[in-house]
């Protein structure tokens, strides 16, 4: 696991990235980029969201790591600052997995957290 | 426990303070308030959801009607700021609003079990508890809806009496300064649903649910002795619990307190103790 992240960024592994290309790539997209946000809900108080999308909106904190482009809601970015986006898979993966120093707790299955 | 001649207040009324009206509104409304809550917003269009905390812990209690897919009303059963605060620290990327729109009378109703109250309809928001004798009907009434209670016939209770029928009825009435509970010992179980998915919480009430882990429950009691709300029940130098609420009621008081499970058969005049 990546532990050296810089505060004021997120990162995103290299498998993780490529599995996001392949999400895409089956869903027949050709401009896209991955949306990383959080919202109000799951059981612990904040839930993580990931979307394929086309591009940035206006008020998006963009990021290029191994060939992606990472969006982040500005409002969003204050919980994932620092964060470590993996993906696992095999028979105990997880899939996408966050690492957030951000959260003091997480749910059971790790879709939210609270800070 | 009987303290109540139910025949005396087959038919009655209460009329509450005004309380503080909001709507939520955006394309995310209900999905928002779906996330926040116990209830199901999406299926269950006019009722009651519990706004808890992550531990599971009760926040507040919502009257809400969705009007349409983007806009629900609500008004919150401690008519304090405290939960729409945490409603709108979770309104992060979501396209969702929260405002105040006004006032709204808060009336009781409580009729025999077999009796209906036909205007129901005709109000901003209601809701409806039941139990063997009567049928408490909760209202949130316009200046205009207050009119149509002008003719009624019904005996006006005072706070009172309104409060040891809820008693009577183990109806709770949810404030803030409540000490801290979840829904599952309240026995809000009719406001919670358990095939909606995730909402803040639902892991902790799930999980009591599933393995039967609900510790306390709310038992009436009566007794001579005058209570304070909150203060702990102590019976041989064990606390086993707290009293929600009291109302002297003919030279006694009664109340429901929320006591532990294992200790709820020790309730009766003689021993309780605080």
């Amino acid at each position: 696991m990546e532990t050296n992240i810089p505060i004021n960024t997120i990162k995103i592994s290299e498998k993780a990235c490529e599995k996001v290309k392949e999400f895409a790539i089956n869903e027949s997209r050709e401009k896209f980029g991955l949306k990383v946000a959080v919202k109000g809900g799951g059981c612990s108080g904040l839930q993580y969201v990931l979307k394929i999308v086309e591009g940035p909106e206006d008020s998006d904190k963009v990021i290029s790591q191994n060939g992606l482009e990472i969006y982040i809601p500005k409002k969003a970015y204050v919980y994932l600052a620092g964060t470590y986006l993996d993906y696992t898979d095999g028979l105990n993966g997880k899939g996408f997995e966050f690492k957030n120093p951000n959260a003091k707790s997480s749910c059971g299955c790790g879709d939210s957290f609270a800070v | 426990m009987k303290f109540v001649n139910t025949k005396n207040y087959s038919s009655s009324i209460y009329f509450d303070n005004n309380y503080n009206f909001f709507s939520m509104v955006g394309n995310d409304a209900i999905s928002f308030l779906d996330r926040m809550s116990t209830n199901n917003i999406f299926d269950v269009q006019s009722s009651r959801t519990v706004i808890t905390d992550n531990k599971g812990s009760i926040i507040d209690i919502l009257s809400y009607k969705v009007i349409d897919d983007k806009k629900i009303i609500f008004v919150s059963d401690s008519d304090k700021n405290k939960s729409i605060e945490y409603m709108k620290k979770h309104v992060i990327i979501d396209d969702v609003e929260l405002n105040l729109i006004g006032k709204l009378s808060k009336i009781v109703i409580f009729l025999e079990k077999d009796k209906i109250f036909p205007d129901l309809h005709k109000f901003t928001l209601s809701n409806t508890y039941k139990n063997k004798n009567f049928i408490r009907y909760e209202l949130f009434a316009s200046n205009d809806e207050l009119r149509l209670l002008e003719n009624s016939k019904f005996k006006k209770l005072s706070l009172d009496e309104k409060n040891i029928l809820d008693i009577h009825m183990k109806y709770i009435c949810f404030n803030q300064s409540m000490i801290k509970a979840n829904p599952l010992e309240l026995g809000f179980r009719n406001m919670i649903s358990f095939d909606k998915g995730c909402y803040v919480g639902q892991e902790v009430i799930a999980r009591l649910y599933n393995y039967k882990k609900v510790s306390r429950e709310v038992v009436p009691f009566q007794t001579k002795t005058e209570l304070k709300i909150n203060s702990k029940i102590i019976i041989e130098s064990k606390n086993i619990g707290n009293i929600l609420n009291v109302q002297k009621n003919s030279g006694n008081f009664v109340g429901l307190c929320l006591i532990k499970k294992r200790f709820t058969n020790l309730i009766s005049d003689e021993i309780l103790n605080i």
